[in-house]
């Protein structure tokens, strides 16, 4: 049987929040504030001041790892998704190999968009497939905007993991759907230390863009709106997933259970897919859930149908609620000093 | 502009080599007296045998004893205050390390912990060095 | 009085340099006040010196001298007279004094200049970190960012666990230091003495030690001449016999500790130099500790078989170690006054009960010097990451008795 599963997943948010009600304290600028309001992100999740993309992804791996129930020698690859990585030349899915205690495995990185995770995830899948060994795979994102920049109050941190393998798992991965086009809307060059971007076009590319692969996933596939219990989005904001969601007809109450980015901000990569997490964390045996995730003009969906296996392992690790209770609040200093601005 | 300390140079073990054992902790057990340790050893301070087995170590204990830093050693350490601890492990040895993922002041003796990998430094641009850690056990 | 041997070592120069903050000083600086105050009080020249032990633990590190000894003999004018060093972090001068004993005792020479300065604040801060970290091995232990402070505050939260130690009772070593050491003209903390209230109001700096139970980085020297027990009378009248002399060493990293109640290896250098010197704890008249944290007072009144083990605590309140008390402790200040040249620290705590037996206490200070009836001191040591090296020197106004 090559029906590949996600065996294990976890998550990792760090522990420091920043409201976005200091972010307006600290620059006291009117439209600033109105701005940011408007989008809904009430406050983001920052990573300390030791932590980054590698440690967080580590933490989640180690959380799928064990979930899964497997050893980390078990594994065949690993694959890391990552957007904010500011390396040229260092692999992040190396050192976690490292850092999990395992040598013998494919490690490559998947970067240069904020949907390398869902990317890294079709990829793992793949290869899971393909292979006879389990892939971990995953996505993790320690993003900084410019201090007052319209996206400061918007990038959060954390990662999330997933380990595909054959056999019964969590869920089973019925299928996927990518599509790519280009178009400038968020890009960055390694010379310049922070993102260009125009907001205008990527929430409109990410409303067409996300409706018509959702469309064109569900014909393929020959389902509707109605199989799916829970739909879990790219998260850039509050409102832009509302609005993919009346343009397709989806209940909000289908999109509570992975709606997070009001308390955790945009995780770039792992922001869709932290969602995820959360909707297994709380999902019952045979429910079908539907994920899409943004990034460079393109999107990948991939469809799951809860299975067998989601009994008992709940418990092996934190849960994404888990994460997002245990938070301490920060001011606007320490958040630049955990982000290493000052 | 993001380092924790800037080129600073440090102690006598070359870092590629010791790699291994910053990620995670490893134990190596005397052959011949049974002896455990976290530190490697090449001769066995109880014994003098030279026989060692490696032993992966759980990375949970509880706090033997502990201290909150609150004068860091370098002004561009930058992070303020932070916990330092002697971990007493399941398996019986002690292992020291900082304490992360707590308000310093609430350590206590006795309190579970467990391991995890942090950022430790920077010694060039973008060579940075990751520390296994404790904090506190969730389970 | 027993006559002197040619197997005794006595103590004829004691030479201090101000410890304190020097900008405008070289090392060479430091360490020519010290020793020309050591000739002064030994009535000895250069000339009769027969080697050099120059002491140090961050001369190579901080100050950037690969060399210390040569630079050192070489502007003393001691050439082509043997110098070495000698390293072995804060007990590096009392080390030095040791193998200067081992010297004389075989034979090899009659009279050793034994030196230890050290230049810290050297600019930049990060040679300060650089030297504390790099007291760990990180091939064979950790790098945990622990220094000096946050290891003795280990010691601390653990005697507080264990026994009941308060704060308080930790401040107020500090609190004895200061008041003792204001007196002091050779201490940083010189006319700066400090309440027990004001050290319980300072800051943290490693919880549970305050800033003024912490002794502050500071350049500094001091020398001590050093020679046959059967000739040091040629030169003074009052000459300081070592009697005793122990050295322990324990694990660097602090994994291997079994104890965080106990420094370890000073119960076992205690008791070499009480079986060297023939004597016990209670025969004691007069002690030096390295309090470079509060601490380390109380753990070393209790390795030293001086208090209990876990009452170490209650040796000021129950007067045993104030001026007037049964054992005066640090009676013209300790570390916590006087400031901490690493390597310094250890040989002045030497060249201070060397002066109590001499009967010169007052020269650190108006009512230092406490009665003495045999004329028994002891100076304790210890250095390195963990507390890793222990120093124990018996001092005495007389020879050693032999049982022949």
């Amino acid at each position: 049987m090559n029906k590949i599963s996600i065996l294990g997943y976890g998550a990792y948010i760090p522990r420091y929040r920043l409201k976005i009600d200091e972010i307006e304290k600290a620059w006291s600028d009117k439209e600033y504030s109105t701005r940011s309001r408007r989008l809904g992100v009430e406050e983001k999740a920052v990573a300390g001041f030791d932590e980054d993309e590698v440690t967080m992804g580590y933490e989640a791996a180690r959380n799928a790892v064990k979930r899964a129930g497997i050893n980390a020698a078990d594994l065949g690859g690993i694959i890391t998704g990552c957007m904010s990585r500011r390396f040229r030349d260092k692999s992040a899915s190396a050192m976690i190999a490292q850092m999990l205690g395992t040598s013998e495995v494919l490690a490559c990185d998947c970067v240069h968009s904020s949907k390398s995770g869902s990317s890294a995830l079709i990829l793992g899948k793949s290869m899971a497939e393909a292979g006879d060994r389990s892939v971990l795979v995953i996505a993790t994102d320690n993003p900084h905007a410019a201090p007052c920049d319209d996206l400061e109050p918007l990038s959060g941190s954390g990662a999330v993991a997933f380990v595909c393998g054959k056999g019964e798992g969590v869920a089973h991965i019925e299928g996927s759907y990518s599509c790519s086009r280009e178009v400038y809307d968020i890009w960055q060059p390694v010379e310049v230390p922070y993102m260009y971007y125009d907001m205008n076009v990527s929430r409109q590319q990410f409303r067409d863009v996300t409706v018509q692969a959702t469309m064109a996933y569900m014909e393929r596939h020959g389902t509707k709106v109605d199989d799916y219990s829970y739909f879990v989005l790219s998260q850039q904001d509050a409102r832009a997933p509302l609005g993919v969601a009346r343009a397709l007809k989806i209940p909000k109450e289908k999109m509570a259970a992975g709606f997070l980015c009001m308390r955790i901000g945009d995780l770039y990569s792992a922001s869709a897919l932290i969602g995820l997490a959360a909707i297994l964390d709380t999902a019952k045996e045979g429910e079908r859930i539907l994920a899409s995730s943004y990034g460079s003009g393109g999107a990948d969906i991939i469809g799951l149908r809860v299975g067998k296996g989601i009994k008992g392992r709940k418990d092996a690790c934190p849960s994404v609620e888990d994460y997002l209770n245990d938070k301490v609040y920060i001011d606007y200093l320490s958040f630049l000093r955990y982000s290493h601005v000052l | 502009m993001t380092e924790e300390f800037r080129f600073i140079e440090h102690c006598a073990g070359d870092i590629n080599r010791t790699i291994p054992k910053r990620y995670r902790l490893q134990g190596s057990q005397c052959s011949k007296c049974g002896a455990l340790f976290v530190t490697k050893r090449l001769i066995c301070p109880e014994c003098k045998g030279t026989d060692f087995e490696e032993v992966a170590l759980t990375g949970r204990g509880k706090v033997y004893t502990y201290s909150a830093v609150r004068v860091p050693l370098l002004p561009v350490l930058k992070k303020g205050a932070y916990a330092i601890g002697v971990i007493e492990l399941e398996e019986g040895v002690k292992a020291e390390g900082q304490i992360v993922d707590i308000d310093p002041d609430d350590v206590k003796v006795g309190m579970k912990v467990e391991t995890t990998i942090r950022r430790a430094r920077e010694e060039y641009p973008g060579k940075v060095i990751y520390m296994y850690r404790f904090k506190p056990a969730r389970q | 009085m027993p006559q002197a041997s040619r197997s005794d070592v006595a103590i004829i120069g004691i030479g201090y340099h101000k410890f304190g903050i020097y900008p405008e000083k070289s090392l060479q600086d430091l360490v020519f006040g010290a020793v020309t105050e050591a000739m002064e009080s030994g009535k000895i020249g250069l000339e009769e010196v027969d080697m050099l032990f120059f002491a140090d633990a961050t001369a190579q590190l901080i100050g950037r001298h690969s060399t210390p000894a040569q630079f050192v003999s070489d502007h003393l004018g001691l050439s082509p007279k043997p110098a070495i060093r000698v390293e072995s972090a804060c007990t590096s001068g009392s080390n030095a004094v040791r193998e200067a004993m081992a010297n004389i005792i075989s034979g090899f020479i009659d009279v050793a200049l034994v030196v230890s300065a050290e230049k810290i604040d050297f600019p930049g801060r990060e040679n300060v970190y650089r030297f504390s970290t790099a007291m760990s091995d990180e091939d064979y232990g950790v790098i945990s960012d622990f220094a000096g402070p946050g290891i003795s505050a280990l010691y601390a939260v653990r005697h507080m666990h264990e026994f009941g130690t308060t704060e308080e009772q930790m401040a107020s070593v500090a609190a004895k230091s200061r008041t003792y050491g204001a007196g002091n003209p050779y201490a940083r903390f010189y006319k700066k003495p400090i309440t027990l209230e004001e050290v319980m109001a300072s800051p943290y700096v490693v919880y549970p030690l305050k800033l003024p139970e912490v002794n502050p980085i500071s350049d500094g020297a001091c020398a001590a001449i050093l020679c046959r027990g059967d000739i040091a009378k040629n030169f003074v009248d009052t000459p300081v016999y070592v009697i005793g002399f122990g050295t322990g060493t324990g694990p660097v990293h602090l994994q291997d500790f079994k104890s965080f109640t106990e420094i370890p290896g000073l119960r076992e250098a205690g008791q070499k130099a009480y079986d060297m010197a023939g004597v016990t704890p209670q025969d004691i008249e007069v002690f030096s500790d390295m309090d470079a944290f509060s601490i380390i007072e109380v753990l070393s009144l209790e390795g030293l078989g001086f208090m209990e083990k876990g009452r170490g605590q209650y040796a000021i309140e129950e007067g045993f170690s104030t001026r007037e008390g049964k054992l005066p402790t640090n009676p013209t200040g300790g570390n916590c006054s006087t400031g901490g040249p690493a390597g310094v620290i250890t040989l002045r705590g030497i060249n201070d009960m060397a002066l109590q037996v001499r009967g010169e206490g007052d020269k650190l200070g108006e009512g230092g010097q406490v009665k003495l009836s045999r004329g028994l001191a002891l100076a304790q040591g210890e250095g390195g990451g963990g507390l890793t090296n222990q120093t124990v020197c018996i001092l005495s106004s007389e020879p050693r008795r032999r049982n022949e």
